[in-house]
């Protein structure tokens, strides 16, 4: 297991490496966090953040029909956001 | 890649690019831009700085820098695009016409007088003036960075798709995109996701994003291309060079260079050098003498077979024909819109308001015929601004409207290209114009010329004296040279009037120069051709003896024996038939012994010894390897209505008149 989820009061905290060796569990297990109502992601103990991560994101803010926020995320995550030009961190972050 | 090839590919675009912008300032003149409009002479501008920094025309890159920077302001709202500062954008739009003259001359400096007259301008933009070496210092940091990376001004266009097996095989996109941002910048990314299945389908170990951005670097394509050389097999790149492409689009444009140019008039097209154009029509002229003399052999094989494979490849040939000619066809609104500017600049002289009127822009003909066109044409118009159009006052009083119309259309009639050159000014005085013939001794005193004829005369050189121009307060100026130019070309031009109404010169011309559906007929054993365009019908010959018009359904048909028009001396076949041919809204017909029908008829000239020979204008090879003439039927139809006029004389009958 590369990673942990936790949530508490509607926010999703993923502790660990959003890469593609986790992808299949990650889609699993965000996808039930999200049907249990929990629509914020806080992102700020994501270490590696790659492709299928980022496809993860795009994947579930469909789903919420453009209305998932990423409350908290790491320098690094960040950075990734940024150059992707994804603007689904909310202001605070 | 020799960048001197490049040289008259870049001074081609750029005055197109010249020519985009005035018709786009010109707009401006007249009604408040729209954003589009503005981007687009900003991009004009743009594209034509970052050519001429590529070739190394410092000053050039110096002088439109602050021309962009004008419209740069203008876009982001800080400035007006008002029909004052259009004027002087025009003016600097010459004034890098000039430059570029300059820059094909291989001057690498502009004069001290031009480049006061550049700093001139510029202080009219609202710009520091550059002094000598400012202008150069600029241009050589532009030039600097060229040198660094030749083919790169502004941002390359990427799109990147990936198969979905990349993320499994252990390569992340992401990680390329951080590599090509260590040497350039990513900007505008948009992640294209429209191949993100539903969340059923969603298999999160494969990759179902694209990407789209600007990449702003200076380096090369082999350099962007080589970052993804890890995953050359997993994915689809496309890479669009940065805008200012001349250079490169001249020399990669098969590759690359289509998307720019292209996108920007919606329509894709390519520069062929029209001595190519030529050579094909050449030897399309010479397949159909070919064919036609295969064909004949074909029909004398008496071979089914043979005959219908030759009907086949005639077809065919007729196609590629027209197909050829039609390359050679331009529109003729380019050159129509040329004279907005003739129109803008000579009404501002003359302190006149004047609107021009298009129409028929989209008729074509001749790219040849197109060229040299232009300039008796911008004599008419500038005529029509100058003597036509009169006075604001004179027109308040007359009851007209204080904006003068000059009109121009085109359009297609039986075989030619009809221009007219139309005002609503004063027209011409019929009077003054019969004195000043008389004087001149053009026309007999005691003679009644029609208003056609004696407006005709103004064609005539001895006319064309800046003295009669006033006296008359007419035209004159150089008409005499108008009508020369037009000749030249096989065309006729003539000129109505209504006192106080306004003038309208109508030129005539023959679509082609080339080749052109011909109607074979014979008399004796010689073979004529006549353009088909120009035949009306064909009816059998009837005439009472000694008469030289007969009746056409009631009407009075002036006609002319080809027979005695070239002396032949066979006799006479027992049924002649009568040709009708019409030509500029008058007919008259031509007695021959046979008609033989339709045939392609490439014209070839005649010899010199022959170019003062009246009524023949070309002679064609047959399939047989005979020579036919290809008669001139304007020339062949006046002198049919001249002989029928001159024998009226003696018996004269009113009913010729309506057909004359």
């Amino acid at each position: 297991m590369e990673f942990q989820i936790e949530s508490r009061a509607g926010t999703v905290s993923v502790c660990g490496d959003m890469t593609v060796y986790a992808a299949a569990e990650l889609k699993t297990a965000l996808l039930a966090e999200l049907a249990a109502g929990n629509t914020c992601l806080d992102l700020s103990q994501v270490q590696e953040f790659d492709t299928s991560g980022l496809q993860l994101v795009l994947l579930l803010n469909r789903e919420l029909r453009g209305a998932l926020k990423i409350v908290a995320c790491s320098p690094g995550v960040r950075a990734t956001l940024e150059l992707m030009n994804v603007k689904l961190l909310s202001e605070a972050a | 890649m020799n960048i001197d090839e490049a040289l008259p590919t870049f001074f081609a675009e750029s005055a197109e690019l010249l020519r985009e912008m005035e018709t786009d300032l010109l707009a401006c003149t007249s009604a408040a831009p729209s954003a589009d409009d503005v981007n687009r002479i900003f991009r004009g501008a743009h594209t034509l700085k970052g050519s001429a920094g590529l070739f190394g025309f410092e000053y050039i890159v110096a002088f439109v820098h602050e021309v962009e920077a004008c419209l740069d302001r203008v876009r982001l709202g800080k400035a007006v695009l008002d029909s004052q500062l259009a004027s002087v954008l025009l003016e600097c739009n010459d004034h890098v016409e000039k430059l570029l003259a300059l820059a094909s001359q291989g001057n690498t400096a502009p004069t001290a007088q031009m480049l006061a007259d550049g700093n001139g301008l510029l202080k009219s933009l609202g710009a520091e003036p550059k002094t000598a070496e400012a202008g150069s210092a600029a241009a050589d940091k532009a030039v600097g960075a060229q040198a660094a990376a030749p083919a790169t001004i502004g941002a390359w266009q990427v799109g990147l798709r990936f198969s979905p097996e990349v993320l499994v095989a252990g390569m992340d996109p992401l990680g390329f995109l951080r590599y090509l941002n260590t040497f350039g910048t990513i900007k505008d990314l948009t992640i294209v996701d429209d191949a993100l299945p539903p969340v059923a389908e969603f298999d999160a170990q494969k990759c179902y994003v694209g990407f789209k951005f600007a990449f702003d670097t200076d380096a090369s394509r082999e350099k962007i291309e080589g970052a993804f050389d890890f995953v050359r097999d997993d994915c689809t790149l496309e890479l669009t060079p940065p805008a200012p492409k001349a250079a490169a689009a001249a020399a990669a444009a098969a590759a690359s260079g289509q998307q720019a140019a292209a996108s920007a008039n919606g329509h894709q097209t390519i520069r062929v050098d029209s001595q190519k154009l030529d050579g094909l029509i050449t030897r399309i002229g010479e397949l159909i003498t070919a064919v036609a003399g295969a064909n004949l052999v074909a029909r004398r094989s008496g071979s089914r077979d043979f005959e219908e494979c030759m009907a086949n490849v005639t077809g065919l040939v007729e196609e590629i024909r027209e197909g050829s000619l039609q390359l050679r066809m331009v529109k003729i609104g380019g050159t129509f819109s040329r004279f907005k500017r003739v129109v803008h600049d000579v009404s501002r002289e003359l302190g006149k308001e004047i609107e021009l009127q298009i129409s028929g822009e989209d008729t074509e003909l001749d790219k040849t015929v197109v060229e040299r066109i232009a300039d008796p044409l911008t004599h008419l118009v500038r005529n029509a601004i100058d003597h036509g159009i009169e006075a604001a006052d004179v027109r308040a009083s007359r009851g007209k409207s204080s904006v003068g119309a000059i009109k121009l259309n085109a359009y297609h009639d039986s075989g030619t290209i009809v221009i007219e050159v139309s005002d609503d000014g004063g027209g011409l005085k019929r009077d003054r114009i019969l004195a000043k013939a008389i004087e001149r001794g053009l026309i007999d005193a005691s003679a009644k010329p029609s208003d056609s004829d004696l407006f005709n005369l103004i064609f005539e050189p001895g006319f064309s004296t800046a003295e009669a121009v006033t006296n008359l307060s007419g035209r004159g100026v150089g008409m005499d040279v108008v009508k020369r130019n037009i000749t030249a070309l096989r065309g006729v031009v003539s000129m109505k009037s209504v006192d106080g109404a306004g003038t309208t010169v109508t030129v005539r011309l023959p679509l082609t120069l080339a080749i052109i559906n011909g109607f074979q007929v014979g008399v004796g054993s010689s073979i004529y051709v006549l353009p088909l365009d120009s035949i009306d019908e064909c009816v059998e010959f009837s005439a009472s003896a000694g008469h030289d018009f007969t009746s056409l359904r009631g009407e009075v048909l002036p006609f002319i024996h080809l027979r005695s028009l070239f002396a032949t001396q066979a006799a006479p076949a027992k049924r002649q038939s009568i040709v009708v041919v019409r030509h500029g809204g008058r007919r008259a017909g031509i007695v021959v012994d046979t008609l033989l029908g339709e045939f392609q008829t490439v014209i070839k000239p005649l010899a010199k010894m022959f170019t003062r020979v009246d009524c023949v204008s070309g002679s064609s090879i047959l399939g047989t390897g005979d020579v036919a003439l290809i008669l001139d039927v304007p020339a062949v139809l006046e002198r049919a209505i001249q002989r029928s006029q001159a024998a009226t004389k003696q018996q004269p009958d009113p009913r010729l008149a309506a057909v004359a």
